[in-house]
Order: C-alpha cells, then sequence, then structure tokens
C-alpha cells in the first residue's frame, strides 16, 4: 500500500486494541507536513500479539506513540475496551493510559539513572497511591523481578548503569508489569541486544504473555523475531498498511505484496552455501514523507507498478483466509 | 612487542601466491585502570586471495578488536599490547611502523566500519573523501583524473547520480548511501583484502541486502579477499567461504561455511544458531536459551571461556583450556576448542522430532 481499508478488523466487541483511521502529521520547517502515519486501522485481541514490521521511516513507532496519545493522533481513533481515548479529558486520559504500557529499544535510556532498580519498578504503583501497603508493593516488586529472571537480592539496589542491557530490559519489563496492564507495547526492545539474550528475553515475553492473558503490540524490523512471537503480522510501509496476516502466511511461498515479497528476499536464508548475486541495480530508497507518491505509495518501487497505482489508492483485501493484501496487482501474482 | 616470531617462522611448504595473510597466536590485550582486558587471545588463521572469512561472536567477543589489529590499528592506542604474528603477503604487518602502515593501508588493506556517518568528515563533501584517498597514493594523480575516477568508484557502488552525490556532504545521505560511500572509498586503491566490520548493522534489511550484494560482487570481480565480522550468522552465511565464531577472545569454532551451517560442534555455536529466530522456522519456535552472560574481560580464570554457561562443562572444562582441532577425520578442516564437542546436527533433529511428537 500500501492502502487504507479495515476488511481485516475483527468484531467490534472482541477487540481490546481497535485503531480506525489513526493520521499523525508533523508541522515541517518549510511548512511542508510530514506524513508520518497515514490512516491505518488495527486491533488487537485479548491475549493477541500483533506485530509491526517495516523499514525505518514507515511509521511503526509513531503508531505505539499515538496509541499511548504520546502525542495525540492528527485524527482518528483509539478505542481501549471499548473506551474512545481520543474524547477523553487530560485526567481520564491519563487513568486509562495507566492499563497501556510502553517500552523502548534503548534500555539503559529509559531507566532513570539516578534511581535503584527497587524504585523503578515501583514507582508507577507509589505514583498512583496503589501501594499503600509498604510491604505487599515490595513483595510485588520482589515477585515480579523473579519472574522476568533477575535475582531480586543482588539487584534490589542497583543502578541501571550497573546493569548489562539485557537486565536494564528485564527491569523495564518488570516496571510495565507492575502497573498490571492490558496492553504491552514493545518498541524495537530486543534491538539493542545479543542474540543468546535476545532468545531469553523472547521466551520470557512469550511466558509473561500466556501467564497473564496480555494482549502486546510488537513492534520490530526483524521479521524472523516478529514471526516468532506474533500472531498476526502487521507490514507498514511509508505510514500505510501494505499487508496483515495471520503468522503462518509469513513464509517465502506464501503470495504476498510486492512490498512484503522484497522484505522476505532481503531477509538471507542461514545456509552455507555462497550466493552469488552479481553486482546489484541501483538501489529505490524510500520516498520522503514529506511528499509521498500519489496512489499507491510503494509504486515507486514496486516490479508490478501500473498506471493505475499512480492514480488510485488500493485498499485492503482478503486475498487468502487471514490474509489482507492492498495492491491493485496481487491476484496476477504467481509463485 | 613479545618474541614469538620466531616460534612460528613461515614454513616453506606454503604457497605464498595462495595465502594472502596468516596470523599466527595473535593476542591483543589492553591495560585498563580495572585490569588487563585480553580482548584476542592466541587467534590464528590463514586467509586465502579472493576468499571471504566470516567472523561472527557476540558483543565483547573481540572480532572487532581482531579486525583492527589485522589493520595495524591496535597498536596506536597506548595502553595497548599485541603479541603474534601477523603476514600480510608474506611481510610481517604485526606491529607496523608508521611508514608501512601508511603504504599498506589504502592500497593493500582497507576497512569499512559499522557508523558510516562517524567514519566519514561532516565537513568534506562526499567526493572529497574518495578523491584524497586516490591522491594520497598516487601523487601524480592530477584532480581532474581524481574527480573523474572518484565518480566512476561512486558509479560502481551503485550510486544513482553519482555526479551531484560527489558534490554533497555526508549528512544529505541516507545511511546506505553513506556506507555505499565508505565502500567506494575502500575500493579506491584496489586493496587485496577488506575488512568490513558490522558493515550492515545500521542498514534496514532491504539495503543490508543491497550492500551485501554489492561487496560480493566485486570481491568475485576484483579477486578481493574479505575478512567479513558480523554479529549476526545471517548476515554471514552465503557471503563467506570460511566461518570463524568467536567468544570471550578465543576462536571456539572454525569451518568452511559449508560445513558450519550443517553441523556444529562447540555447544556455544550451536547455541548460537539455535537461539535465533529465523524467517525459515516454524511460526513460534522455541528457542533455545543460552543462560547467563558472557564473562568480565578482566576475570582470567582458568580453562574454557565458555564452561559457566556450558551445560556440558565438567571438571577439565573448568581447568585446562581446550584446542582449537579438528572433531572427526573426516573433515580436518572442522575444528572446535571444546572437550566435549556435540553433534548440532544429531542434536537439531531430535529437537525437532520431539516437538512434533508434542500436543
Amino acid at each position: 500500500m500500501a492502502g487504507t481499508g479495515k476488511a481485516h478488523l475483527k468484531e467490534k466487541t472482541d477487540a481490546r486494541l481497535r485503531v480506525e483511521d489513526l493520521v499523525v502529521e508533523f508541522q515541517a520547517k518549510s511548512g511542508q507536513r510530514v506524513h508520518a502515519v497515514s490512516g491505518i486501522s488495527f486491533d488487537i485481541l485479548p491475549g493477541e500479539t500483533v506485530g509491526i514490521v517495516g523499514e525505518s521511516g514507515c511509521g511503526k513507532s509513531t503508531v505505539a506513540r499515538a496509541v499511548m496519545h504520546l502525542p495525540q493522533p492528527t485524527s482518528g481513533s483509539v478505542v481501549l475496551d471499548n473506551i474512545d481515548l481520543t474524547e477523553l479529558s487530560a485526567e481520564k486520559l491519563r487513568e486509562s493510559r495507566v492499563r497501556m504500557q510502553l517500552i523502548f529499544q534503548d534500555p539503559i535510556a529509559s531507566l532513570n539513572p539516578r534511581r535503584r532498580v527497587k524504585d523503578l519498578v515501583a514507582e508507577g504503583v507509589s505514583i498512583w497511591n496503589r501501594g499503600d501497603d509498604k510491604a505487599r508493593t515490595e513483595s510485588r516488586v520482589r515477585e515480579l523481578l523473579e519472574s522476568v529472571g533477575l535475582d531480586p537480592d543482588t539487584i534490589w539496589n542497583r543502578y541501571p548503569y550497573e546493569l548489562s542491557g539485557g537486565q536494564c530490559q528485564r527491569v523495564s519489563i518488570a516496571r510495565a508489569l507492575m502497573m498490571r496492564p492490558e496492553l504491552l507495547i514493545c518498541d524495537e526492545i530486543l534491538s539493542s541486544l545479543d542474540v543468546s539474550v535476545q532468545s531469553q528475553m523472547l521466551n520470557l515475553l512469550k511466558r509473561t504473555k500466556r501467564e497473564l492473558g496480555l494482549s502486546l503490540m510488537f513492534i520490530s524490523h526483524d521479521l524472523g523475531v516478529v514471526k516468532n512471537i506474533s500472531d498476526r503480522i502487521i507490514v507498514m510501509y511509508l505510514g500505510k498498511v501494505a499487508e496483515v496476516m495471520d503468522v503462518e502466511a509469513l513464509d517465502r511461498e506464501t503470495i504476498h505484496h510486492p512490498y512484503t515479497d522484497l522484505l522476505l528476499e532481503s531477509v538471507p536464508k542461514v545456509t552455507g552455501e555462497r550466493v552469488f548475486p552479481g553486482l546489484p541495480g541501483e538501489v529505490q530508497e524510500l520516498p520522503s514523507p514529506l511528499n509521498p507518491p500519489s496512489g499507491c505509495r510503494f509504486r515507486t518501487r514496486c516490479p508490478l507498478a501500473t498506471a493505475l497505482c499512480v492514480e488510485e489508492e488500493p485498499q485492503l483485501e482478503e486475498k487468502a483466509r487471514g490474509q489482507f493484501i492492498a495492491c491493485h496487482n496481487v491476484a496476477s501474482l504467481s509463485k | 612487542m613479545i618474541g614469538t616470531n620466531t616460534l612460528h617462522a613461515v614454513p616453506a611448504d606454503i604457497e605464498p601466491s595462495k595465502t594472502l595473510l596468516r596470523v599466527r597466536d595473535l593476542s591483543a590485550s589492553f591495560s585498563t585502570p580495572s585490569g588487563e582486558v585480553v580482548s584476542v587471545e592466541r587467534v590464528s588463521f590463514d586467509l586465502h586471495r579472493g576468499k571471504t572469512l566470516g567472523i561472527v561472536g557476540e558483543s565483547g567477543s573481540g572480532k572487532s578488536v581482531l579486525g583492527r589489529t589485522i589493520m595495524g590499528l591496535t597498536g596506536l592506542s597506548g595502553n595497548a599490547t599485541v603479541s603474534g604474528q601477523i603476514l600480510f603477503d608474506g611481510v610481517d604487518f604485526t606491529n607496523p611502523d608508521k611508514k608501512l602502515r601508511s603504504e599498506f593501508l589504502g592500497s593493500k588493506i582497507a576497512m569499512i566500519f559499522q557508523d558510516p556517518l562517524s567514519s566519514l568528515n561532516p565537513v568534506k563533501l562526499v567526493g572529497t573523501h574518495v578523491t584524497e584517498t586516490l591522491r594520497q597514493h598516487d601523487r601524480s594523480l592530477s584532480r581532474r583524473d581524481a574527480k573523474e575516477q572518484a565518480i566512476g568508484l561512486l558509479d560502481k557502488v551503485r550510486i544513482p547520480d553519482p555526479q551531484r552525490r560527489f558534490g554533497q556532504y555526508p549528512h544529505e545521505l541516507s545511511g546506505g548511501m553513506r556506507q555505499r560511500v565508505g565502500i567506494a572509498i575502500a575500493l579506491a586503491c584496489s586493496p587485496q583484502l577488506l575488512v568490513a566490520d558490522e558493515p550492515t548493522t545500521a542498514l534496514d534489511v532491504t539495503v543490508q541486502k543491497h550492500v551485501l550484494d554489492l561487496l560480493g560482487a566485486i570481491c568475485e570481480e576484483q579477486g578481493m579477499a574479505m575478512i567479513l565480522v558480523s554479529h549476526d550468522l545471517g548476515v554471514v552465511a552465503g557471503r563467506s567461504d570460511e566461518v570463524m565464531v568467536m567468544y570471550a577472545g578465543r576462536i571456539q569454532e572454525k569451518a568452511p561455511a559449508s560445513e558450519f551451517f550443517v553441523r556444529q560442534y562447540h555447544p556455544y555455536a550451536y547455541g548460537l544458531l539455535a537461539s535465533k529466530p529465523m524467517l525459515d522456522s516454524p511460526a513460534h519456535a522455541e528457542l533455545l536459551s543460552i543462560t547467563g552472560r558472557p564473562p568480565d574481560p578482566t576475570d582470567r580464570f582458568p580453562g574454557c571461556r565458555f564452561a559457566p554457561r556450558c551445560q556440558n562443562a565438567r571438571a577439565i572444562c573448568r581447568e585446562q583450556e581446550p584446542l582449537l582441532e579438528p572433531v572427526s577425520d573426516a573433515a580436518p578442516e572442522h575444528k572446535a576448542a571444546c572437550f566435549f564437542p556435540i553433534d548440532g546436527l544429531a542434536v537439531r533433529t531430535t529437537v525437532d522430532n520431539s516437538q512434533e511428537g508434542a500436543p
């Protein structure tokens, strides 16, 4: 699409989070507007993990922030458990926001360097006065630290700089879970970690999600990671949704949106056979979000683009069971 | 410099024409306030002309220091000690003096770095970066000819509209473009060896493929050898002739790529592969977790560096250091430093079968 459309949305009453026609634009210097997110819709069911993939600059992090209202989206609605957050007063929004917790990419920078681990984890509860009983708060902090694989006794009085990246990310997860959220938003939380630590964190997230019945919005540029954790996957391109699919469809054989195909082809096959692809052609880079292409935004890089793609924006259509693709030409694709 | 050179004189039976780089017992250490950090420990390998060696390891494994040491750059920091031997095309390049270094760097060995923005000078034009390398090594080259060659190089690394890009500053280019400029600079004097240290880590997956394809094609065309350093086995897969896994400064496993990706002998090498979530694995596949984390580099405990995290470790692993040796007679080139090597292929097959049997 990349395009718009809501064919992929589930029943309204089923969804924990339902985002419709979300638009986020920023004012640029020269009076131009940055079209970061241009009308995307998606939903997340209770206990479901939705993965969002795309290249840098496609707007995936902006979506995460817009759901949290950091800042408020330009237009569109964000409905959490049948409450439309876009219509709430600032105070009510603050209350609702507790039910969603956001974890960031840089594990060390996202923790206050002057606070100890015990206070970092308990901070949310102390702000909301939910922890009047000090002993109970403390035992919950211990319990959570243990559940994310940290030893409370060794780590209790440490500062973030004394911890490794993986440990900080565990503290961030414990801190987010402290508020008993319904929705956990993870924005590239594994990107700065080593492979062996990455797999520890993935297993931890999967287990935690199962135990607490959490909904998870998992943003990553790594298709392998997204395939491992997600139930449904949204592929974003330049502020639009290109494809929505059940995780089983994410492989090299299934017919996809041409952009998804481009991503899939780019993921190296982990085999020992040498590939000699020859000199590549010229690079096609992501167009500027200041002035996105008309019609289908992917058309400038698309091998299948036709005149229709210039004029008309494709809508998401169900091309196979559980697989929605926004492309005029995908029916003509065959593998 | 420690007198290890005499221990490893070049044997007569090695054809000098085939081996481009010969590294023997190479160690690099740094004295720091918290103690001596041994970043690279007794590393030995050969690299043949035109071949690509992939070096894989997590952060702190010493892979980047190894690359920089081969470039003769480690010795530049006052607190570093380099011992062992590096023979480049028969010339001792272990602790090169200034003259030898400036003669070799650029023209025989070149390097590209992970962060293309910080490795380019922000106040110099893109083109100037390339022409200064060209003119440094060929003083007789005129400005006009240098510019022409530079534009040719930018075109070669597939930068669209090279004429215009020549006159732009690095900040005006995207990350992928900058990395291509880095490659153009490295290629300027047709080096025989390219050390690529995490060349695609900062790039998107589509751009990564493009840059790796480019590097592969240029190596093939120019008969250039490459050392491809990455934390990601996926980057090295399909792009290397040989793979070397490093952990805590030591080589743990070394094998032809075609064998390594089929079967790993070292539990760490196996773990690295089995803990990587892959596109070609089924959804929600259970990942192996390597528990714990790498050792403190100042902690010089005896035995195998991986023993504290290894499930197969026994008493001997904590006492003696395993040597990098062939594991089976069938594959003499496939070496692992482990007293109790596993058969990665067999382990994986068992795991897969038990998962299929599970409800």
